[in-house]
Formats: C-alpha cells, sequence, structure tokens
C-alpha cells in the first residue's frame, strides 16, 4: 500500500497544494512554518477523520485547528495504492462531522469505490487511529509507543475480530471499573456499602433481644392481668348467677305457686266435671240433637191442648154416631140440602099463584069489554104517552098563536103605514095591543075558571079545557104586561125599529105557518089515534081526557089478562104437586119412620139443616181429635226414646226433664271446657318451664347472702376497671415493643437478606476479579508469542540507529521495552528524550514489522530525529535508507542536517 | 356433627417477600377475606366448631384490620364454638385487646384442657407447646377412651423423641392414648396420615400460600363426626383465593432469548396455568456459556399473563473446551487457562468464562 499523490484545497494554512510521492523514502524539506506537519496531520485525517472533534482547545480540536486560514473549501485528494488498485480518496470537512463529505474513486475507471469506506484508515491499515499514530504515523514530537489492542490484533492478526484481544483494553478497563464499584475495600464499592448495612443491621438486630426481653416481661404482666381479669370474671360470673338465683328465686317461688294453683284448679274441675257426668248413665247427648229434643218437647203442651179442646163428650160422641147413621153414604148432603130448601120456597110460590089466579064477575066483564075494544091490538103505554105529550104540546102552540097572528098583522100594519105614522099607530097600538091581552087574559083565565067549575058541578071530566084556557089567559096577561113594558122601554127607539119591522114580520109569518101546520098534524093524529080504539070527541077539550081514560083502561086490561090466563094455572099446579111430592120424597130419605105432611116440609127441612151442621161440626171436631192425639203420641214417642237411649228414666213432666238434662248438659260442658282449658296452661306450664327442675328448686340463700354478694360484686367491678387500666397500659407498652420488635424483625429479614446478597455478589466479585486476572494471564500468554520477533525487529533498527548491540534491549508480553541499565532493568522514561524517541522509532518498526508482514504500509515520520545528537543522525539516516528500501517512507524535517546522507527522494509540493 | 380444622392462616403477613407493596397489600387483603369466606363456608354448612391449630396470625403486632375481621368473625357466628390454639407465631396482641373473650371462643394454655362437644360425647383438648412443657404433655395428657378425642397442637412432625425446647410433636409418643384426630398445625401443605390403629394426624396447611415455597393447593379440612357411633370422615376443602405454582423450564441448548421463550410458552401451554394465578419458573438445563439470555426481558414478556411472575434462572453454563483448544486468540488463550484453573469449580470456570466472554463482546455481566 502507498501513497501517489494528494492534493489540499484548504488545510489549516495550506491551500491548493498538489504533492505527488514516489516509492521509498519521500523527503519533505521545508523551514519551519512551511506545513510540514499540517501536511502530516491531513494525510492522517484523510484517512481517519479529526480526533478530539469535543474538545474546546483549540489545538487539541483538530477540526478547528485546521480550519483554512484563508476560508475556502475545507479538505483535500488523497491518491493511494492498495492491494493493486488505485485509488483516489476526496474529503471536504464541515464545521461538524455531519458536514463532511467523503468519496473514494478507482483511480483507472474513475468511478465510485465501495472497496473502502469513510473509515478508510482503520479499513487499509486494520488499526485504529490511535493505534496508527503509535505505530504507521510518528507525529512530531511523538515517538514514544506501544502495543495496542489494535496493534496486538493486527499483530495476532485478530484485526477482524472486534470481540476479542482488539477489545481487551476496554474489557480491562471495565473490569477494572466494575471491581472498584464492587470493592469490598473501596467506600464507594457496592460490597463495601452493604458490609456497613450489615453491620448496622447486625448491632440492631442484636439489640433487639433487649425488646424481645421487654415483650416477655410486658407479656407476663399481662397474661397476669388477663389472668387475674378472667379469675375475677368468672368469679363475678357465679356471683352473678348466684344473685340472680337468689333473685330468681322468687320467680321459681311464683312459678310453684302458680303451677300448684294449676294442679289444684285442674283437680277441682276434673271432679266437677265427674260429678256432672254422672248424671247421665250413658252417654251425654250432643248439643244440637239435644237442642232438637227440646224444640220437640217443647211442641208437647200444645199437642195436649189440642187433644183436650178437640175432646168429645159421652152425648157428642152419641150423637155423631147417630147423625153419621143418618147420613151415612151421603157425602154431598149439605149442597143437596140447600137445593131441597129452594124447592121449598118454590113450592110456597106455586101455592100463592095458585091461590090468587081466580076472576070476580065484574072483572071477568071488563076484560070482556077490554078484549072487545083492544081486538086490534093492545096500544103500548109508550105510544100513549108520546101522543099525550104531541097534544099537550100543539095546544101550548095554539093558545100563543091567536096572539102571534095579532102581533103580525099589527106589525105588517105599522109597515105598510110608514114611518111618520108609526108612532100613531105605536102608541095607539102599543096601549091597545097592551090593553087588549090584559084584559083577553082576564077573560080566558075567568072563562077556564067557570070551565073548571063547571066540569066538577057536572063531573065531567073537562079539566085540559079548563087548563087551556087559564093557560091561554094567563098567556094574555103575560102578554099584555110584556107590551106594556116594551112600549114604556121602545118609546125613542121606535122610529128605528120600524125600520127593521119589514124583516120580523116576515120572520113572524114563517113561524105562524109552521106552528099552524104542527097543530093541524097533532090535532088529526089525535083524533086518528082516539079513534082506533073507538074514541070520538067532539071538541078538544075532551081530547086530553080521552088520552088519559084510555091508558088507564090499558093497564086494566093487562091486570085482568094476566089474572084470566088459565093455561097457565094449570101447569103452576102440575108443578106444584111434583114439587111436593119430591120433597116428601127427599124427606122420607131421612125420616123413613116418620111421613111428613106438606105443611111440615119447611120444618122438616130446616131440622135437617140443623142435624147436618151439628154431623159435620162434629165430625170436624173428632177428627181434629184424632188428629192432635195422634201428635201428641207422636211427640211422647219421640221424647221417651231419646230418654231410653241415653238411660234416663222418663219423668212425669218431660218437659221439665228435657230442660234439666240441657241445664246438665249444659254444666257439663262448661265443666269440661274450663277443665280444657286449665288442663292447657297446665300443659303449656309443663312444656316451658321444667316443672320438675323448678319444684325441686329449694330457697336459695337469703337476703344477708345477697348483700355479701352484692358487696363483693362491688369490689370485683373496682378491681376489673383497675386491671382494664393495666391492660390498657401494658398493651400500649406491647405494641410499641412489638413495632420496635417488628422493626428488628424487619432487620433480621433485611439482614439476611443482605448477607446472602452479599455473598453472592462477593461470590461475583471473586470470579470477575478472577476473571480479569485470568483474562490478563491470557492476553500476555497471547502476545508473548510475538514479543520475540518484534525483539528481534527492535534490536535490528536499535543496532541500525546507535550502531550499539541491542543486548541490553528487552521486550515484554506487553511490548514494552526496558533496558538494562545500571544492572537494572530501566523503561524508556528513565532514558533522555532523544533516547526515548528512538526506542519509540525503533519499536514502531520493530511493530509495523510484526503487523504488515506481507503489503507494507507507507510510514509518515514528521521530524523523529530532532532530539538525536549529531552522533546519531548517521544512523538515522541510514534507518531512513534501510526502512525507504522496505516501505514508502514520508519524511517530514527543518533541517538539511537531517535529511543529508539519506538516500532520499524529495516529494514535489506544488503549492498554487 | 361438622367441624373444620385450619391452621397457619398467619393473617397479617407481609406478603412481600416476592411481590410490590400493592400487590403485597391486595393479597393482605386476600388473605383476611379467604378467612372470612371459610367462616361463611361454615355457617352455610351448619359447621359447629373451628378448630384453629395455631399461627392464627403471622406477627404478635396485629393490625386493626385484621383484629376486627376475627373478632367480628367470632362474635358474629355465636352458634360456632372457636378452638384457638397459639402458635409459634401468634402473640398476645390479638387476645389482649379483646376487652371481653367471646363465649364461643376457647382458649388453651401450657397445660392440657379439655373442652366438651356434643353433650360430652366429643372432647377438644389441647396445649400450647413451649419450652418448658414440650417433652412433660406426653405424660400429662389423660383423655377418655368413651370420647371421640381430637386433640390439638402446634408443632413441627417429628417421629423421633422432641428435643428439650423445641417445638416438636412427637406422634410416636401420642400412639394409643385414644387420640381419634390430631389437629395440628405448623406445616404448611396439607398432610393426614394414621396416628395409631384408632386415631388420625392432620396438618391441613395453610388457607392461602404465601410465597413459592407454598405452592399447590391450600385450605381446610372438614370434619363429619357421628358422636354416637364415634366415626369420623375428613375431607380438604380448597378454599384459597390464589394458586402459587413451581414451573421448570429446561432450556438447554438454547441460545437466545427468543429460543427461551419459546420452551416457557411450550411448557405454559401444557400447563394451562390461570391469569389469577403466581407463577415462578424456573430455568434449567445446560447452555452454552455464549448463550443470550435475558431473564428481565422473558418476566416482561409473561408477567401480563398472570396475577404475579418471577423468573430464576438456575441454568447451568456449558463450556465446549474442545472448541477453544486450538483457537488463537484471546479467548482461545483464556479458556484454555481456564479450564487449567485448579482454584475454580466446574460452575465457577463456566461463571468465569462466561463473564469474560461477555465482557469482551462488550454485553453486560450479570
Amino acid at each position: 500500500m502507498r501513497l501517489i499523490s494528494c492534493h489540499i484545497e484548504n488545510f489549516g494554512k495550506l491551500h491548493d497544494l498538489t504533492m505527488d510521492f514516489e516509492d521509498g523514502c519521500n523527503v519533505i524539506l521545508q523551514e519551519n512554518g512551511w506545513g510540514k506537519s499540517t501536511l502530516a496531520a491531513f494525510i492522517k485525517v484523510m484517512l481517519y477523520g479529526f480526533e478530539e472533534e469535543k474538545s474546546r482547545d483549540g489545538l487539541k480540536n483538530e477540526r478547528k485547528r485546521y480550519r483554512p486560514w484563508q476560508g475556502g473549501v475545507y479538505g483535500g485528494r488523497l491518491e493511494f495504492e492498495a492491494e493493486g488498485k488505485r485509488y483516489i480518496a476526496a474529503r471536504t470537512f464541515g464545521t461538524k462531522e455531519k458536514e463532511d463529505t467523503f468519496s473514494l474513486r478507482e483511480k483507472d475507471t474513475n468511478l465510485e469505490s465501495r472497496a473502502y469506506s469513510a473509515n478508510l484508515g482503520e479499513e487499509l491499515f486494520s488499526l485504529d487511529c490511535g493505534s496508527f499514530c503509535r505505530t504507521v504515523f510518528v507525529s512530531q514530537n511523538d515517538c514514544e509507543t506501544f502495543a495496542t489492542d489494535s496493534v496486538n490484533a493486527k499483530i495476532g492478526n485478530l484485526a477482524e475480530d472486534t470481540d476479542d484481544i482488539n477489545n481487551y483494553e476496554n474489557v480491562n478497563q471495565r473490569f477494572v471499573n466494575l471491581l472498584n464499584q464492587m470493592s469490598p475495600g473501596r467506600k464507594t464499592g457496592s460490597l463495601y456499602k452493604k458490609k456497613e448495612e450489615i453491620v448496622q443491621l447486625e448491632l440492631s438486630v442484636r439489640a433487639s433481644g433487649d425488646v424481645e426481653h421487654a415483650i416477655e416481661e410486658i407479656g407476663g404482666r399481662l397474661r397476669e392481668k388477663l389472668a387475674e381479669q378472667q379469675t375475677l370474671k368468672e368469679e363475678q360470673a357465679q356471683l352473678l348467677k348466684k344473685q340472680r338465683e337468689i333473685g330468681a328465686f322468687k320467680d321459681i317461688q311464683a312459678k310453684q305457686e302458680k303451677y300448684k294453683e294449676l294442679c289444684r284448679e285442674y283437680g277441682e274441675r276434673k271432679a266437677e266435671a265427674e260429678e256432672e257426668k254422672k248424671y247421665f248413665p250413658g252417654r251425654v247427648p250432643d248439643a244440637e240433637e239435644l237442642e232438637g229434643i227440646i224444640a220437640l218437647g217443647t211442641g208437647l203442651p200444645a199437642a195436649q191442648e189440642s187433644a183436650r179442646i178437640y175432646g168429645m163428650s159421652e152425648e157428642e160422641r152419641s150423637r155423631l154416631a147417630q147423625l153419621a147413621e143418618r147420613f151415612r153414604g151421603k157425602e154431598s148432603v149439605p149442597d143437596e140440602l140447600r137445593e131441597w130448601e129452594e124447592k121449598e120456597r118454590r113450592l110456597g110460590a106455586l101455592k100463592v099463584t095458585l091461590a090468587e089466579s081466580s076472576l070476580d064477575p065484574k072483572d071477568a066483564e071488563r076484560l070482556e069489554d077490554y078484549n072487545k075494544r083492544f081486538a086490534g091490538g093492545v096500544p103500548q103505554i109508550e105510544t100513549l104517552e108520546k101522543v099525550i105529550s104531541d097534544w099537550n104540546g100543539s095546544a101550548e102552540k095554539k093558545s100563543v098563536l091567536g096572539q102571534k097572528k095579532l102581533n103580525y098583522e099589527t106589525w105588517q100594519r105599522v109597515a105598510a103605514s110608514g114611518a111618520d105614522r108609526a108612532d100613531r099607530r105605536a102608541g095607539g097600538g102599543e096601549s091597545f095591543s097592551g090593553g087588549f091581552f090584559l084584559a083577553m087574559g082576564t077573560i080566558l083565565i075567568l072563562a077556564g075558571i067557570l070551565l073548571a067549575t063547571v066540569h066538577v058541578g057536572a063531573a065531567l071530566p073537562q079539566p085540559a079545557a079548563a087548563a087551556a084556557l087559564g093557560l091561554l089567559g094567563a098567556a094574555c096577561l103575560v102578554a099584555g104586561v110584556i107590551q106594556r113594558r116594551r112600549s114604556a122601554a121602545r118609546k125613542g127607539a121606535e122610529a128605528s125599529e120600524a125600520l127593521q119591522a119589514n124583516d120580523g114580520l116576515q120572520q113572524m109569518q114563517r113561524e105562524i105557518l109552521e106552528e099552524e101546520a104542527f097543530i093541524g098534524k097533532v090535532d088529526r093524529d089525535t083524533r086518528r089515534f082516539l079513534a082506533e080504539y073507538g074514541i070520538v070527541c067532539d071538541r078538544d077539550e075532551e081530547i086530553l081526557d080521552s088520552l088519559y081514560g084510555l091508558k088507564s083502561d090499558i093497564r086494566d086490561y093487562i091486570t085482568l089478562s094476566q089474572r084470566s090466563r088459565d093455561a097457565e094455572l094449570a101447569e103452576a099446579r102440575d108443578s106444584y104437586r111434583k114439587l111436593s111430592a119430591q120433597i116428601r120424597d127427599f124427606l122420607k130419605g131421612y125420616y123413613p119412620e116418620d111421613p111428613v105432611e106438606e105443611a111440615e116440609y119447611s120444618r122438616r127441612l130446616a131440622e135437617l139443616s140443623e142435624e147436618c151442621s151439628a154431623y159435620i161440626r162434629l165430625r170436624e171436631k173428632n177428627e181434629n181429635y184424632l188428629k192432635a192425639k195422634e201428635a201428641l203420641e207422636g211427640i211422647q214417642k219421640e221424647l221417651l226414646e231419646f230418654l231410653e237411649s241415653i238411660l234416663l228414666p222418663p219423668q212425669q213432666d218431660l218437659q221439665a226433664q228435657l230442660l234439666e238434662i240441657q241445664r246438665h248438659c249444659h254444666s257439663l260442658q262448661v265443666c269440661g271446657r274450663e277443665l280444657e282449658n286449665v288442663e292447657k296452661r297446665k300443659e303449656a306450664f309443663e312444656v316451658s318451664e321444667d316443672v320438675e327442675k323448678i319444684m325441686k328448686i329449694a330457697p336459695a340463700g337469703g337476703a344477708e347472702d345477697l348483700q355479701d354478694i352484692n358487696v363483693r360484686l362491688e369490689e370485683i367491678a373496682e378491681r376489673l376497671e383497675k386491671i382494664l387500666s393495666y391492660i390498657a397500659d401494658y398493651n400500649r407498652q406491647a405494641d410499641d415493643l412489638r413495632e420496635a420488635a417488628d422493626r428488628a424483625a424487619e432487620d433480621f429479614d433485611r439482614l439476611t437478606q443482605l448477607k446472602e446478597e452479599y455473598r453472592l455478589e462477593r461470590e461475583k466479585y471473586e470470579l470477575l476479579k478472577r476473571t480479569r486476572e485470568l483474562l490478563e494471564q491470557a492476553k500476555l500468554s497471547f502476545t508473548a508469542k510475538y514479543t520475540e520477533p518484534i525483539r528481534q525487529s527492535l534490536a535490528k533498527y536499535y543496532e541500525l540507529l546507535t550502531k550499539d548491540g541491542a543486548g541490553s534491549l528487552h521486550v515484554d508480553a506487553n511490548a514494552d521495552i526496558t533496558v538494562d541499565e545500571q544492572g537494572m532493568q530501566r523503561e524508556p522514561r528513565f532514558f533522555s528524550t532523544g533516547y526515548r524517541d528512538l526506542f519509540g522509532v525503533c519499536m514502531r518498526m520493530a511493530l509495523i514489522d510484526a503487523m504488515y508482514p506481507e503489503e507494507k504500509p507507507f510510514v509518515v515520520l514528521d521530524d523523529p530525529f530532532a532530539n538525536l545528537d549529531a552522533g546519531k543522525l548517521a544512523g538515522a539516516m541510514e534507518f531512513l535508507n534501510r526502512i525507504g528500501g522496505e516501505y514508502q517512507v514520508l519524511y517530514f524535517t527543518c533541517h538539511h542536517s537531517r535529511a543529508a546522507g539519506a538516500e532520499l527522494s524529495y516529494a514535489g509540493a506544488k503549492p498554487s | 356433627m361438622k367441624i373444620i380444622h385450619c391452621a397457619d392462616l398467619h393473617l397479617d403477613s407481609k406478603m412481600t417477600s416476592n411481590l410490590t407493596k400493592e400487590k403485597a397489600r391486595e393479597r393482605k387483603v386476600e388473605l383476611l377475606n379467604t378467612f372470612d369466606r371459610m367462616l361463611r363456608y361454615a355457617e352455610e354448612q351448619q359447621v359447629e366448631a373451628v378448630l384453629i391449630a395455631g399461627d392464627l396470625f403471622d406477627t404478635n403486632h396485629v393490625s386493626a384490620a385484621a383484629r376486627n375481621v376475627v373478632r367480628d368473625g367470632i362474635r358474629n357466628h355465636r352458634e360456632i364454638q372457636f378452638y384457638y390454639l397459639e402458635g409459634n407465631h401468634d402473640g398476645d396482641s390479638f387476645l389482649g385487646s379483646l376487652e371481653e373473650i367471646p363465649d364461643n371462643l376457647k382458649l388453651f394454655d401450657h397445660s392440657w384442657r379439655t373442652y366438651p362437644l356434643a353433650d360430652g360425647r366429643i372432647a377438644v383438648t389441647g396445649v400450647e407447646l413451649d419450652r418448658d412443657n414440650s417433652v412433660s404433655i406426653y405424660n400429662t395428657l389423660a383423655l377418655n377412651a368413651e370420647c371421640f378425642n381430637i386433640v390439638m397442637l402446634h408443632g413441627q412432625e417429628a417421629e423421633a423423641a422432641p428435643k428439650e425446647g423445641a417445638e416438636t410433636v412427637s406422634l410416636r409418643k401420642l400412639k394409643n392414648r385414644g387420640i381419634d384426630y390430631l389437629a395440628l398445625g405448623h406445616i404448611h401443605t396439607f398432610k393426614i396420615g394414621d396416628l395409631d390403629g384408632r386415631g388420625k394426624y392432620c396438618y391441613p396447611g395453610c388457607l392461602e400460600g404465601r410465597g413459592f415455597d407454598e405452592c399447590g393447593e391450600h385450605g381446610f379440612v372438614l370434619l363429619d363426626i357421628d358422636a354416637e357411633k364415634g366415626t369420623m370422615r375428613h375431607e380438604f376443602v380448597p378454599i384459597a383465593e390464589r394458586r402459587l405454582y413451581t414451573l421448570e423450564v429446561d432450556v438447554s441448548e438454547c441460545m437466545t432469548t427468543a429460543d427461551i421463550a419459546d420452551r416457557i410458552r411450550q411448557a405454559l401451554e401444557r400447563e394451562k396455568i390461570s391469569e389469577r394465578n403466581m407463577l415462578k419458573l424456573v430455568l434449567v438445563g445446560e447452555v452454552d456459556v455464549e448463550c443470550e439470555k435475558n431473564t428481565e426481558l422473558l418476566t416482561k414478556m409473561f408477567a401480563s399473563e398472570f396475577y404475579f411472575l418471577k423468573i430464576s434462572d438456575e441454568t447451568r453454563f456449558q463450556v465446549d473446551y474442545k472448541a477453544f483448544a486450538l483457537d488463537e486468540s484471546l479467548k482461545g488463550e483464556f479458556v484454555r487457562l481456564v479450564e487449567k484453573a485448579e482454584d475454580l469449580s466446574p460452575e465457577q470456570k463456566a461463571a468465569v468464562v462466561r463473564y469474560a466472554i461477555r465482557a469482551l463482546a462488550g454485553e453486560e455481566l450479570e
């Protein structure tokens, strides 16, 4: 591996510097301040990047230190050859690592290459930056070296194995740190601290024995008090029990008495019940049965009374027997008898009829006349009365008809003579007409009276004509009076009435004509009617009498006609005979031995009726008696059966006996209930109480004992109160002690745990310690294998540089040099700077020889011989010549003296 | 008559040996809950007596919560008789804090004390062992052979005669003494066996496993005694809230953490351990010294699958010395040196080799 060239854009003070390198030794001989060390640093930074980036020291912080003085792009290119290929690595640097750029291209193809990364140095040299600086790269004033892990790994060909020798120092340091952290001897060590804690806990636990002792003691006292408390409580309980017993004996006594009373009452009730039971020799009737029997017995007096009432005397029995004989087989006698009594009444009526049926000769003659007269039929009385009424109506009309005619004529004249003559004619007329009517009325009444008088005297019936004249006269008088009054009333109004007279005349004319027609018709009809029965009247006055005479004749004719009907009488006689015979036969049926005369019919029938009534009454009474007797006997039978069923002999008064039974039953029930009640109470008492025990309890102590007990109980209560306070006090103390003991127990647990932890950690500590020792031994043993080749190389370079023998030089397994001096192997630090540089340069080359047996790297030497004296410079130049034959060397120096004599090629620098 | 026999409840146990403070606190509460569940079970099953054969509490300093849970549990179950025999962990703290001993809490002391049960047909006898009485109790035990005799003790089972002052129970000396059931406490795992021709001895174990030395099922023993016939049936009733498991995983020949994780996964698939339980994975086998294994990473990978996970690395390193015999390197030189070192055991040699190799590789030094 060799460097071809480099180009610095800007790096520290260097700017646009291109430098080509040759094989062998390249000397960069420049005066101080040119930038040799900067160029060397540029090569290192191009390979490894910056070191000490976090340092604030401007000299140590390479990024700051080599920041371009003049600005511009910070970086450059490095062309190198490795494993037969040429590459160009280019880097630019920012203010921070992340701003840095890196690129790698193959020189031949100018294509980007992934053969190496930004970690270029480590990959090329298999060395970390530190190891690089201790071997291949010798910076100014830093020749000293030693074998780093990387160096050892490289020497042991283990550079690729990151978990082995190359990590030894880290591991060793970790072990050192860990052992220090765990160290039982250091105050900061965890084992030391645990030990301290264990000691403290042991002291604490040891002290807890006192607490346990105190707890024991307090516990003993507490137990004493608890025991005393228990004893006192037991005594208290016993005393209280006795106190209760004494107090409770009264209750017991009461119970004893109560039980005795119950027993006594029970005995009494039982005796009473048994006494009552004795009344009943047999069974005891139940209440329902008894009630039924008593209800039956209640009907006994009524039945007896009924029997007594309906009881019959001998006479009645004899009479009933006699009548029964008479009426045997004749169940319907009463109805039949009423029929025969009716028949007897009809017989009497027939007898009267027959007695009244014969006519005397006068009646027979008059009937003969009537038969002739009414041969054409007998007029109806109603018809006759109608004719009479019409005639009377006609006579009344006829009586006023003349006046009406006069009035008509008067009014006819008035109407014809006009209004001025009206006053005159009216006054005269009125007075005339009024006077006329009064005179006419008087005349007619007188004529009537006269006619009536004449008629009575002549014994002729002319009352109708007289009445008619009287009536007519009266009517005229009335009309005269009315006329007069009218004339007075109409004095002022006649003039106007005259005007209406004409209409009134016509009305009057019609009425007169109608009445004249009616009168004529009645007259004709009446005369015709009378003529039919042979009556002709010449005068009107006769007609009314004729009509009334006819009416009387008709009635007489009817009476005579009825009396004269013979056929009917014969029938009545026949009926009479038959009826009489029937009644006789009927009565003979009842009285065969005694024939009855017709005259006795009524009496005998009455007798028969009376006998029939007596028979019915007696028969009913007998029937009722039989019924009452039967009922009475039924009741008596049932009562006797009941008495027999309960084995009691009947007494005279059954009803009284039943009541007595009922009373006894009730008493027995009452006794039974009372007995049951007391028995239940007794049983309940026996169930709820231990009777045997109660009855055995004897009086427990007396009042004096009770007093003593109370005194003692008070003492005990006081003592218990004190004991409670003691117990509370001991408990508090015990609680405190227990808490302390608990803490001690926790300490003990912690101590036990801690001891175990200490033991395990100590075991681990020892094993770690042993591991470190063994690892160190292994490392030494491992590196010792390469010590000899290194020592030989070292001797070779040492002799070359010093021209002295290297026999006094020793190299240990750590690649540390010692030199025999004054009888001792001394480390280089005891030598001068020049020797120290010399030892360092030689060792570096020895290590490089060991590390790179095949492809040799380039070596950077930044004026390593500055501290050598002149005598050793020749050797140094020879050294350079020798290593230049094997390695590409970049040798930086500022002085010709340290370059003269060497077979050097000067690297060309092309400053911009 | 049903009777529960429990022991070694260790209420108020700190539980901090494996767990974080938060989880330790949670487990403490769970321990109290388990005690409470046992009492509810007793109530449901109409149990008439509960035998507590020592170590009810873990420490003499009982917390208020633990004290109240136990006190109220006893007071609220007056129908149940509690026979509490103190163990080596119990102190005076609990009983001393009670203003009054409940009627249904029966205690023992350092000499034999007998309580009748079932109208005297069952007798519960017990004594609290200490240095003074641990030898003499065998001479003073007198039981009524007509009763069904339950004897309560708290101590380490020892077939040989106990040493002076040691809290051990000599089963040999308790043989043929008329014991029907020897209710023991101290050993945290259920164990039952024949004492003699008549009786059995039994450690019910603790109610909850607290550490990985208490793996497996935990609970109490339910006795069903026919006092008339003098016969008994027993049943172990698991009641623990969580179960602890220790699972060994052979990771031989694994070279990386991922390889080991695969082996763990396979083992977990086989075992099917519920996520509510606590698991200790023990890595065993021989692995190469250059094996990369990170137990911290493994713990993180599997921790979420369980209430608690702990990985213990008990693998041994295997060094293939032959492979380094011709290795011309620092490592080769080192291994050859270690192989020859006479002051180191093979395990130490492996550890030393592993340290060096890991150091050279720039890895942490475990």
